[in-house]
């Protein structure tokens, strides 16, 4: 949960350069959004019971119609895939490497995301467990770096003073809602205690709040100089940027955070689209399909995606951001109605029952 | 698909992929040997707005035979432009010069910020690069330092270490630089290192406008001295940086003097250590130059858009220095602590109102007056700002540990 609610991803760069200081201003709107979104999905999950994603579903739209939104789903999933895949070869190729063999090495990412699509959604979560803790200190050790030093946060100011831009950051880069679309698999496989509930409520929000205080930071730093920021920016350069290159290689612990992150939220997103897949054929040939996604994933990142300003053109554009923005409300929506639906019909269910048995004990008694 | 075979196939999926990330082309023609790089550490440009031409030169180093030693010297080239000339220096050097790990660019006095803003996105120069400016011509300046570095076994490390924190100047980075240019101020500053010879280095003590810098941080001036490390005879000896070069979007506009410089870095540059000297006087007796180490600081700008006036608020923590402190006697205690304050807080005023005034005559803004006023009052600074009608107040608090 904090991984995904921590989008410390390249997109924020695009929005900058095209916004300015007020970036931060349309990532807090989407962050917000995206936390409403968190919360309707754990209120399926509390509701649905024992019924998983699927099942709801079916019972909702019918098994055609199931299957039409599960694939869907799958679609939005895949595309989310696609930038999650394009911006760590992005990271990897312009700031880590300095020849980066973008074909060959996006085999190394596509192995690992069919081992993930071939494991469990438990050992997924047993995996993220371990990585937890680094995500943790690498976030606390980057926020006291940033508070410590002088960095001037003030440089935010003004607020909307071009409220053309703004208004086009809003409707063009909302690519990064939906990062809890994944959560649909737990519908059905988790039990929701108490505790349950505002430990990944509280994740989802503390990971929000450091995903806008990074954006804050980057708006801080390029506020007036929005143009030069490009790929290769990330949150190390402005951590340098405030109190110079003489502490070494403090890159490393954001390298290391950031890829934790879109690590885990690429094979969520890999294992989320698989299972789709699966409902949708109705077969369950995990192996098959996951080297068929990745065979797709490979096509789309190489042939299709292999140009920076392709990548951005797709994912910063307003036809990308309302893909995002419908499935990002749809899908935790979806989930909801089916399991309040599912709840009804299963009351109905029990009462027509409880109705039966009593009718029958009244014919047994005037039958004798 | 029994899981025996699936284990199979992981296995021999993973065995042609080891095997073709160990032999691809780019692996296996890839040179392993560390004396193939040249690392470039500084970089020196030269340019103008007029001429064509960029000059580039840089300090490189490169390991040698002998186990852990490493060889610096410098290269220039030219070229139709900056990119241009940076890629030409792979080519006067054999090989790929490096530059991530470039740690500080040296800026000549005709270098316009337009070729720091190439060289920050066009090349692999990183964005929390220090900048430094030369006098007249970066090579020049690069030459001397890597000669200096040469002889005294200093890295340039040690030496971008010491102008961040110790020195009482404001330093600034390569993004800090561009970002100030592209702020409302719309003014940028850099520090001007010179070299010092032996013959001026002895004599060099005095000259920051009366105010003598010494101490164990190597003075406010950022003076550093031959501690003997170097070569007997003539050559240089030290380095000094005690000015700012002023930029406005187009181009150098001028120099602060060290007076002026240290204004600047009271209130633009998170200095943390520094020297504060002022003249007391007490029992009708002026004693000279009392001086004492600055343990910290806070300063801010307070804006009164509505009287067209602004405050620069400094509070600074001093501990005195013992030995002209003790000469003005210790049965009025409070009394000379007080005045003491007073002289520093003045001292202080002094240097903040130069930088304030000399740049002003520059139609520069380093202590980012005019950015206070665009942020949190942006209607007036659109409509009415304009910096020769701002009365700039000082509220100087100094506390004497």
């Amino acid at each position: 949960m904090l991984a995904m609610a921590t989008k410390m991803f390249l997109l924020p760069i695009y929005l900058l350069r095209s916004t300015g200081r007020d970036a931060y201003i349309i990532m807090a709107i989407n962050g917000a959004a995206d936390l409403v979104s968190l919360v309707v999905m754990l209120a399926a999950i509390k509701k649905a019971g024992d019924a998983d994603f699927f099942e709801l579903m079916v019972g909702l739209l019918g098994k055609i119609g199931a299957k039409i939104a599960v694939a869907l789903i799958a679609l939005f999933l895949f595309f989310k895939l696609n930038i999650s895949v394009g911006e760590t070869l992005a990271f990897y190729g312009t700031n880590v490497f300095t020849d980066f063999n973008k074909t060959l090495m996006i085999i190394v990412l596509l192995v690992f995301l069919a081992a993930a699509a071939n494991h469990t959604l438990r050992s997924i979560c047993r995996l993220n467990e371990f990585f937890v803790p680094i995500v943790g200190l690498c976030l606390a050790v980057l926020i006291a770096i940033v508070i410590m030093t002088s960095f001037d946060l003030a440089n935010i100011f003004p607020a909307l003073q071009n409220t053309g831009a703004f208004k086009h950051g809003l409707i063009s880069h909302a690519s990064w809602l939906g990062d809890f679309t994944p959560l649909i698999l737990f519908v059905g496989r988790t039990k929701m205690k108490k505790h349950t509930v505002w430990f990944a409520g509280g994740a989802g929000v503390i990971g929000t709040c450091v995903a806008l205080f990074f954006a804050i930071v980057m708006s801080a730093a390029f506020g007036n100089v929005p143009t030069l920021a490009d790929t290769t920016t990330n949150i190390s350069n402005i951590l340098q940027f405030s109190m110079g290159n003489v502490y070494g290689r403090i890159d490393m612990i954001s390298s290391i955070l950031w890829s934790i992150a879109i690590f885990i939220e690429a094979a969520l997103f890999s294992y989320a689209v698989c299972r789709c897949v699966a409902f949708v054929i109705g077969k369950n040939f995990h192996f098959r399909i996951s080297l068929g996604v990745c065979a797709a994933l490979y096509i789309v990142q190489v042939f299709a995606l292999v140009d920076p300003v392709n990548f951005s053109a797709v994912y910063a554009s307003v036809y990308g951001s309302a893909i995002s923005t419908v499935f990002g409300i749809a899908a935790p929506v979806l989930a909801l109605i089916g399991a309040v639906v599912n709840n009804k019909r299963g009351k109905q269910n029990n009462d027509n029952e409880q109705n039966r048995s009593v009718g029958d004990k009244t014919f047994i008694k005037e039958e004798s | 698909m029994t899981a025996r075979k699936k284990l199979l196939i992981y296995k021999i999926l993973l065995f042609i992929f080891a095997f073709l990330i160990a032999f691809m082309p780019a692996t296996a023609s890839r040179s392993k040997e560390v004396n193939s790089r040249v690392i470039v550490e500084i970089l020196g440009i030269d340019g103008s707005a007029d001429s064509d031409k960029v000059s580039v030169t840089a300090q490189y180093v490169m390991p040698t035979q002998s186990q852990g030693a490493t060889s610096k010297d410098t290269v220039t080239v030219e070229g139709d432009s900056l990119t241009l000339a940076v890629e030409t220096l792979n080519t006067a050097l054999g090989r790929r010069a490096e530059l991530g790990h470039c740690s500080m660019v040296v800026v000549g006095s005709s270098t316009t910020p337009e070729h720091l803003g190439t060289l920050m996105t066009a090349t692999d120069v990183t964005a929390d690069v220090y900048l430094s400016a030369a006098e007249e011509k970066a090579s020049d300046l690069v030459s001397d330092i890597t000669e200096f570095m040469k002889k005294t076994g200093a890295t340039d490390a040690d030496f971008i270490a010491y102008g961040a924190k110790k020195a009482q100047i404001a330093t600034n980075t390569l993004l800090g630089f561009l970002s100030d240019l592209g702020s409302a101020s719309k003014s940028a500053y850099i520090p001007i290192v010179t070299m010092l010879d032996k013959e001026k280095g002895g004599s060099s003590g005095g000259e920051s406008g009366g105010n003598e810098q010494q101490g164990e941080d190597g003075g406010g001036s950022g003076e550093q001295k031959d501690d003997g490390g170097g070569e007997s005879g003539g050559g240089q000896t030290g380095m000094k940086v005690d000015k700012l070069a002023l930029y406005n979007g187009e181009r150098r506009v001028g120099v602060l003097d060290s007076g002026a410089a240290r204004g600047v870095a009271w209130v633009s540059a998170p200095v943390e250590k520094g020297i504060v000297t002022a003249d007391v006087e007490f029992d009708g007796k002026t004693i000279k130059d009392v001086s004492g180490h600055l343990l910290k600081k806070r300063a801010s700008i307070k804006i009164e858009p509505q009287n067209n006036s602004a405050t620069i608020k400094i509070k600074a923590y001093v501990e005195p220095n013992g030995d002209k402190f003790n000469e003005l006697g210790s049965e009025k205690r409070a009394e000379i602590s007080k005045i003491i304050r007073d002289a520093y807080s003045k001292s202080i005023e002094r240097d903040v109102n130069k930088a304030f005034e000399d740049a002003l005559e520059m139609e520069c803004d380093p202590l980012f007056i005019g950015r206070e006023f665009y942020r949190y009052a942006p209607e007036f600074y659109n409509n009415s700002y304009y910096p020769h009608n701002i009365t700039v107040n000082y509220d100087i608090e100094v506390v004497l540990k």
